[in-house]
């Protein structure tokens, strides 16, 4: 919203007609020639390489070629696209490529309350005089490690 | 159960892959007693061409607030699933894997990644995270 008009959604006839009598499969063609352009110029930003840059690594000396690549209208032959491919390492061509894997994903989450560490505890206490002899641990103390109580919730 | 309840599915596991773990220690020790979170995620892929199934289990133990991630492990199980393909739909294309199949996949796959938990996290803070028992027929699912 500008100004405080709202925006409308211009419709003409003409227009309509423009579009529904382009050809699907040349609409097709263009959008790849468009698709492929955009994806040389974007590896080229992720490179930072100008276009200079991309001439060198294709081993090409005309310079207004990489105008022409990034021009959008241009029909890529296939060996231009495997040396794009190799000069920029991207994937312009799918060739041979399997379709997608079929993905299910399953998710789920629960919660259980555990003891962080096992306590230790002591059954039986004894207190001894200075001088005796220390009692046998082994028969006076017992050592109880007690599990943690697995209280499960699902949610 | 009848003949045509039984549904027999040869399949066996290849491979056992830890792909990924992470462990966070929370800047204080952990109380007598915690609530762990256990967020459980299984992907199944599918690839008919090699009768593989492939499934990704991840495990995301957090606090009970879950909002501190104390750790986190991903496996990978491999299935060799014989004729995988006859799960694929012709006209669609699409693979629909039995809902009982995918079931026990996804028991064997938890059972797996909780000893590999285990074996990961033992002597660390969450040596007693141990993953709890789970209904594997409790998970919701999705397809990608």
């Amino acid at each position: 919203m500008m100004n405080g008009k709202t925006m409308e959604t211009y419709t003409s006839k003409l227009i309509d007609d423009l579009l529904d009598s382009i050809d699907p499969i040349d609409q097709e063609k263009v959008d790849a020639k468009m698709l492929l352009a955009a994806k040389v110029a974007d590896a080229m930003k992720v490179k930072k390489w100008k276009n200079k840059d991309l001439l060198k690594a294709v081993g090409k000396d005309n310079p207004s070629i990489i105008t022409k690549w990034l021009s959008g209208t241009h029909n890529f032959t296939v060996d231009t696209l495997i040396e794009l491919q190799h000069a920029l390492n991207i994937k312009l061509l799918a060739l041979g490529e399997k379709e997608d894997e079929v993905v299910v994903s399953y998710n789920k989450t629960v919660s259980q309350k555990v003891q962080s560490s096992p306590i230790m505890v002591c059954d039986n206490v004894i207190f001894w005089m200075k001088g005796q002899s220390l009692p046998s641990f082994s028969s006076r103390f017992s050592l109880t490690a007690l599990n943690s109580p697995h209280s499960i919730t699902q949610t | 159960m009848t003949d045509k309840d039984v549904l027999s599915i040869g399949f066996q596991i290849k491979t056992i892959e830890l792909m990924d773990t992470c462990l966070n220690a929370p800047q204080e020790p952990l109380a007598a007693e915690t609530v762990f979170q256990f967020e459980i995620n299984l992907e199944h892929r599918i690839n008919v061409e090699k009768d593989f199934v492939i499934v990704i289990c991840t495990v995301s133990i957090q606090n009970e607030t879950k909002d501190h991630l104390f750790g986190k492990l991903r496996s990978s199980c491999v299935y060799e699933v014989k004729e995988l393909s006859k799960f694929v739909d012709p006209e669609t294309k699409s693979v629909a894997i039995p809902e009982v199949f995918a079931t026990t996949l996804n028991a064997v796959s938890l059972s797996t990644t909780r000893g590999l938990m285990f074996s990961y996290f033992r002597g660390t803070f969450l040596h007693n995270a141990i993953l709890p028992i789970i209904d594997p027929k409790s998970f919701s699912s999705e397809k990608k």
